[in-house]
């Protein structure tokens, strides 16, 4: 076998080997998938009723000029999330993938009766990723969410993804939550709370759901993001309002840019467009009290006026800049009050940062953190700089 | 035939693999599900007490004559009184292999190829590996030098593509419980990375060394690098990731992967820590089979180490199988019983140590 032959034999049997173990053992081809971009669950009696939205390839392809729909959606229901999805493959004929999925939609019941049966299994999953929004319905169900025709994207979930991420960067109250962000909110020191994105159907939900919907300028039905759900051991308790919501971005420090109006001296307002934030949570345990101080920082260009003011003072700058310090401290202290008193929920992670700095003190008040919450004294300071005007210094025309 | 010979560079590439191997998807989660946002600290521990144990594997070997653990203590004692080490020693070696190989598939299970027979995973890197024993030393020394430059270049874009994302502030409280979980945590890391460098001694009869100094220099750079890439490791599945997540997870470090997301277009990389993992694994894999094959050999008196290689991997391949039956006692396993395994080893460099002070010793009175 040492001869020229033995070593024929030998990348023979090689070669042949080698048709064997190329590849995947368990290979999944791109055309036996069913690409999940969305996922929406709702609750029917006590069992969960899983919406899955798939991209339909065939329709993706622009060239062959179909009026059949860009997505999918199947729809089962059973008494736990894996099984809804798996007794899917009764009514899908290819097997949903979960790797791609962009947005997650809970019903607002499902929020309110705990999510944490849902963030095991997505988390469980070794096909799901943590990069994907989760939000909560408010006002319809988590598939109409799914089912609403849309423009620009013609994929619903991707649509959604983007207006949310988009919006995050651009507008205070808009937040985003991945899988990771939740689950470490839900599991860290500040009692298991924390927040979810909240999305409504608005104006004309009926024909939102028909290819009507599309054929049109402007459309009778959008989606669109509506404030913040609070969660408090893993059940939703209630909402944040668009200005709430604001707050609780800015105590986080996650403000990129943003708009905000301010009260002109002489009547009438002046726009500030916020361009970077800093926010600094310092805990504090004077005397075994613990509290918390805001310091917060806000950098601002004058975005538009619509007020008689002398821009070109230097005294009118510094009055806008006290201005709108003072309504920026006013909410976000009214929100934490709001928060505290209402909800009991430590969504601005207090706890965590009493327990990083003051690991003694943290363990007295561990126990009943949710009702010291409530008690904690939250000091908020701000200071606003102001520092272009954009291109133009006064008013366009001046109000008389 | 002549001495097979590796270059004190090859031996340090070797030596930074075996310290790396499996722990380096395995330890951190461990060590932070022991001693949460402090299992770097743990890390330090580990290294701390580990140094002392690089440095009695040196001393093993510098004294006597160049031979292996193996040769010196059948030349001293005997192969019968002799084997009494050499069996248990040997028996660790294999036992690493097996337990690396477990590891490794149970990993390709669970995070890539969930319908795929962890066996088919382990037996595909014991048939390289069982080549590599037919190549030789020096072969498998090269190679390590060729992979040690993938190696570096997959880790270091890990670590810079993640570095965006660092919250030291996920580091405090330091030292919150005390130093009781540090010092568990160090345990698992002493053992996993410093004492399972142990059949790595079988290899240094063959580096060609021009001192004892080159040789220490070697595989202190080694496991020292190795060690250091493991407390990086181990930083950024705490920082970016979070005790309570890092600890909750399976394999950190390969969620730690999932992360990576450099302007929404560097995405889903995570298959690079899995290649990452396996040269290190492989590595290391190789390493502790030479000790088996080296070390039967020698103590048998063959000549030649190549020709078991086949049936060696088989048993390996059957122990894989058979080392635990699920997650939960092979946690148990991980957390207590092998680094206490591990420890126990440490019995036979000290007792061969001994014998050569005591024989040097009697020679010059």
């Amino acid at each position: 076998m040492r001869g020229a032959f033995g070593k024929f034999v030998l990348c023979a049997v090689l070669l042949t080997v080698l048709l064997g173990v190329t590849g995947c053992w368990n290979r999944r081809e791109l055309n036996t998938l069913a690409i999940a971009v969305g996922m929406g669950i709702d609750k029917r009696g006590s069992e969960y009723d899983v919406s899955i939205q798939v991209v339909n390839p065939q329709v993706m392809d622009k060239k062959s000029g179909t009026n059949r729909s860009e997505t999918i959606q199947f729809r089962e229901h059973k008494a736990t999330i894996f099984e809804a999805l798996r007794k899917m493959t009764t009514v899908s004929p290819r097997k949903i993938y979960l790797s791609h999925l962009r947005i997650l939609v809970l019903s607002e019941q499902v929020a309110r009766e705990g999510i944490n049966e849902v963030i095991d299994f997505i988390s469980r999953d070794h096909e799901a990723r943590t990069d994907f929004y989760i939000m909560v319905a408010r006002g319809s169900s988590a598939s109409e969410v799914l089912n609403v025709h849309t423009q620009l994207d013609n994929i619903p979930s991707i649509k959604v993804f983007d207006m949310l991420e988009g919006s995050e960067k651009a507008w205070a109250p808009t937040s985003t939550v991945r899988l990771d962000e939740l689950i470490d909110a839900l599991e860290n020191d500040s009692g298991q709370s924390g927040v979810l994105s909240g999305v409504a159907v608005a104006g004309n939900k009926k024909k939102a759901m028909t290819q009507e919907n599309i054929e049109r300028i402007r459309l009778p039905g959008v989606l669109k993001y509506s404030g913040l759900a609070v969660f408090k051991q893993g059940k939703a308790v209630g909402w944040l309002n668009e200005e709430q919501s604001a707050a609780f971005k800015f105590i986080m420090g996650k403000v990129k840019n943003t708009v905000s109006d301010v009260p002109c001296p002489a009547g009438g307002k002046l726009v500030l467009e916020i361009f970077d934030t800093t926010s600094a949570m310092i805990p504090k345990a004077r005397g075994g009290e613990l509290s918390i101080a805001l310091k917060q920082k806000l950098f601002a260009n004058i975005g538009e006026v619509s007020c008689g003011i002398d821009l070109l003072n230097e005294s009118a700058i510094e009055e806008i800049e006290k201005r709108m310090e003072e309504k920026h401290k006013r909410q976000l202290e009214e929100t934490i009050a709001f928060v505290q008193r209402k909800y009991g929920a430590d969504i601005f992670g207090f706890g965590q940062s009493i327990h990083r700095s003051y690991p003694r003190e943290w363990k007295k008040v561990k126990a009943n953190w949710s009702e010291a919450f409530r008690e904690l004294p939250v000091t908020v300071s701000a200071q606003v700089t102001i520092r272009r005007t954009g291109t133009i210094n006064n008013a366009a025309i001046p109000s008389s | 035939m002549r001495e097979e010979a590796i270059s004190a560079r090859q031996f340090t590439a070797l030596a930074l693999f075996v310290t790396i191997g499996d722990s380096l998807v395995i330890l951190p989660g461990t060590m932070v599900s022991l001693a949460k946002q402090d299992a770097w600290l743990s890390m330090l521990v580990g290294l701390a007490a580990g140094l002392p144990v690089i440095l009695l594997f040196l001393a093993v070997h510098a004294r006597g004559a160049a031979a292996s653990p193996v040769v010196k203590l059948k030349r001293i004692c005997g192969p019968w009184f002799g084997g009494l080490f050499i069996l248990p020693y040997i028996a660790f070696s294999l036992f690493l292999s097996a337990g690396s190989m477990r590891i490794l598939g149970d990993f390709m299970i669970t995070q890539i190829m969930p319908e795929t027979p962890g066996t088919a995973v382990v037996a595909l890197l014991l048939i390289v590996a069982a080549a590599a024993i037919r190549g030789g030393v020096e072969a498998f020394a090269r190679a390590g030098e060729v992979l040690l430059l993938c190696f570096l270049f997959v880790f270091f874009f890990f670590i810079l593509t993640l570095v965006p994302q660092v919250d030291f502030h996920r580091l405090l409280p330091v030292c919150e419980n005390g130093p009781g979980p540090v010092a568990h945590g160090g345990l698992l890391s002493l053992a996993f990375c410093f004492i399972e460098i142990m059949p790595l001694m079988m290899l240094m009869p063959h580096v060609k060394a021009n001192s004892r100094k080159e040789m220490r220099r070697a595989l202190l750079i080694g496991a020292i690098a190795g060690a250091c890439a493991l407390l990086i490791v181990t930083l950024l599945c705490i920082t970016v990731l979070g005790p309570g997540h890092a600890e909750r997870h399976m394999y950190p470090t390969y969620t730690l992967a999932k992360k990576i997301s450099v302007g929404s277009f560097l995405e889903r990389v995570e298959a690079m820590i899995a290649f990452m993992w396996i040269i290190s694994t492989f590595m290391k894999l190789g390493v502790n089979l030479f000790a088996v094959h080296l070390g039967l050999a020698q103590w048998i008196g063959s000549r030649s180490y190549r020709t078991l290689s086949v049936p060696v991997a088989a048993v390996t391949l059957a122990l894989a199988a058979n080392f635990t039956d699920n997650m939960a006692y092979f946690n148990h396993i991980v957390t207590l019983a092998w680094p206490i395994y591990d420890l126990t080893m440490l019995f036979v460099p000290l007792f061969l140590l001994g014998l050569l002070l005591v024989r040097k010793a009697g020679k010059r009175g």
